[in-house]
Formats: structure tokens, C-alpha cells, sequence
């Protein structure tokens, strides 16, 4: 039976930004990362950015996403940190997206990966939903996360939860 | 001036700071990244919807209705 057990929380104030959580102890199996996002990119998305350790290379990616018409995958082509499409500021007003990310074995030494879901929320004919699976080769423990919008910031009332998962 | 918001998981304090230099680099980077690869992605999906109604524009010419059209894609 695994354990949720929340190790922090953050919330954007009213300037926007980005959020990181560090000093992650390395006392848990695996790590879960809840969030409600939106970015003030002036479109109806913006990419959302997880970089372990703040790592800015070693990635590879693949992104499954489907907007109600259309339907893409996305591997890995460049170097970045890209996890979601996650609302931009042209959806309906005081609309968030949903997202979870799950990082096993965060600690190891083996190299990082996670996997994750996200949807958009808006109120017309476009939302986003994503699949993500993402991988990161440094061997080193995660110790800290970096969630930010890749194009924008996030905005005022964007908000993220850190759970350490004990598996017992 | 974008901020961060650090939370230091192991002692619970919280600070907001504006990005570094290296931060905003890297974040510059990353958006350009992100940019060129949604513009390969949305360039091969124009050509590929272009090719398709091509494609049924054609098969339209020799003389297949719309359903039948259609039925060939299911």
C-alpha cells in the first residue's frame, strides 16, 4: 500500500513566476507532483517545464497530445524541458490546468525519469490533453524540481504539490 | 522580471527571487526549442491534411462519392 505524504506546496503570487522546490529528501520510494497551472503566454497554450536538479540537457521526451480535432506526438528533437501544454492566457478567464507527474525511484542512481497527465480546461472548442513520458540521464538523486511555463510565467494563483510516496 | 519561487523542502522556507542569469538563459533556450519544434509539428500536419484532401479530391474526380471517400479512411 503506498503513502501519499505531502513534502511542500507553493503558490504563485500576484507577479507570476516560476516555483521550485528544493532540499527534496531522499527519504521516500518515489515522488508525485499535483499542479494547477496557467501561463500568460497570450495563446490558447504554452509548454510546461520540469527540470530535475534544474538539469538543462540529457532530455528525451515523447509527448502524446490531442486537442479535440487533432492528434500529435512529439519526441524528442530538441533540448528542453518540455513535460505538458498547460492553459496560456487566451483560454476562459480563471481556467487551470490539472496536472500529475510521477518520478520513481527519485533517489537512485540510475538515470530520472517521469511520466505524467495533463489537461487544459477552457471553455470553446480547444483543450489540450497530454501524455508525457520523459527521461533525464543523470544518475545523481533528485533533489530539487523546477516547474515553469516555457514561454510565459505562471500565473497568480498557479499552484503545486510535492508528495513523497513511501511504498510499504 | 520573472521570480521564482523557492521552497526549501527540508526546512519549509520560502523565498521568492528573481531569476539568474543562468536561469534566463536557459529559459530563453528552452523557448526558442519549444518554438522551432511546435513549428515542425504544425508544418508536417498542414502538409499531411494538405496531401489528404488532395488525395480525396482526387479519388472525388474518378468518380467516388463522399461516403465512399470515407469509407476507405475507416
Amino acid at each position: 500500500m503506498a503513502t501519499f505524504i505531502k513534502i511542500a506546496s507553493a503558490t504563485v503570487g500576484s507577479g507570476g513566476g516560476s516555483i521550485t522546490f528544493s532540499s527534496i529528501p531522499s527519504t521516500y520510494t518515489d515522488l508525485c507532483l499535483k499542479l494547477s497551472v496557467r501561463s500568460n503566454r497570450s495563446a490558447s497554450e504554452d509548454g510546461l517545464g520540469i527540470a530535475p536538479n534544474s538539469a538543462s540537457s540529457g532530455y528525451t521526451y515523447r509527448i502524446l497530445s490531442g486537442n479535440g480535432s487533432n492528434a500529435s506526438s512529439v519526441a524528442t528533437a530538441y533540448e528542453q524541458i518540455w513535460a505538458a501544454r498547460i492553459n496560456g492566457n487566451t483560454t476562459t478567464s480563471n481556467t487551470f490546468t490539472s496536472s500529475e507527474f510521477y518520478f520513481p525511484n527519485y533517489a537512485g542512481s540510475t538515470s530520472k525519469v517521469y511520466s505524467g497527465e495533463s489537461v487544459t480546461e477552457n471553455n470553446g472548442t480547444e483543450a489540450f490533453a497530454t501524455l508525457s513520458a520523459v527521461s533525464q540521464s543523470s544518475t545523481s538523486a533528485i533533489t530539487s524540481l523546477l516547474i515553469q511555463a516555457i514561454n510565459g510565467t505562471l500565473m497568480q494563483y498557479s499552484t503545486a504539490v510535492l508528495y513523497g510516496i513511501n511504498k510499504s | 522580471m520573472t521570480n521564482v519561487i523557492e521552497v526549501n523542502c527540508t526546512t519549509g522556507e520560502v523565498i521568492e527571487r528573481p531569476l539568474t542569469a543562468e536561469e534566463l538563459a536557459q529559459r530563453e533556450a528552452n523557448a526558442a526549442a519549444f518554438a522551432a519544434q511546435e513549428a515542425e509539428r504544425e508544418a508536417a500536419e498542414a502538409a499531411a491534411l494538405a496531401a489528404k484532401e488532395s488525395a480525396q479530391a482526387k479519388l472525388a474526380a474518378l468518380g467516388l462519392t463522399a461516403e465512399e471517400i470515407a469509407a476507405l479512411s475507416k
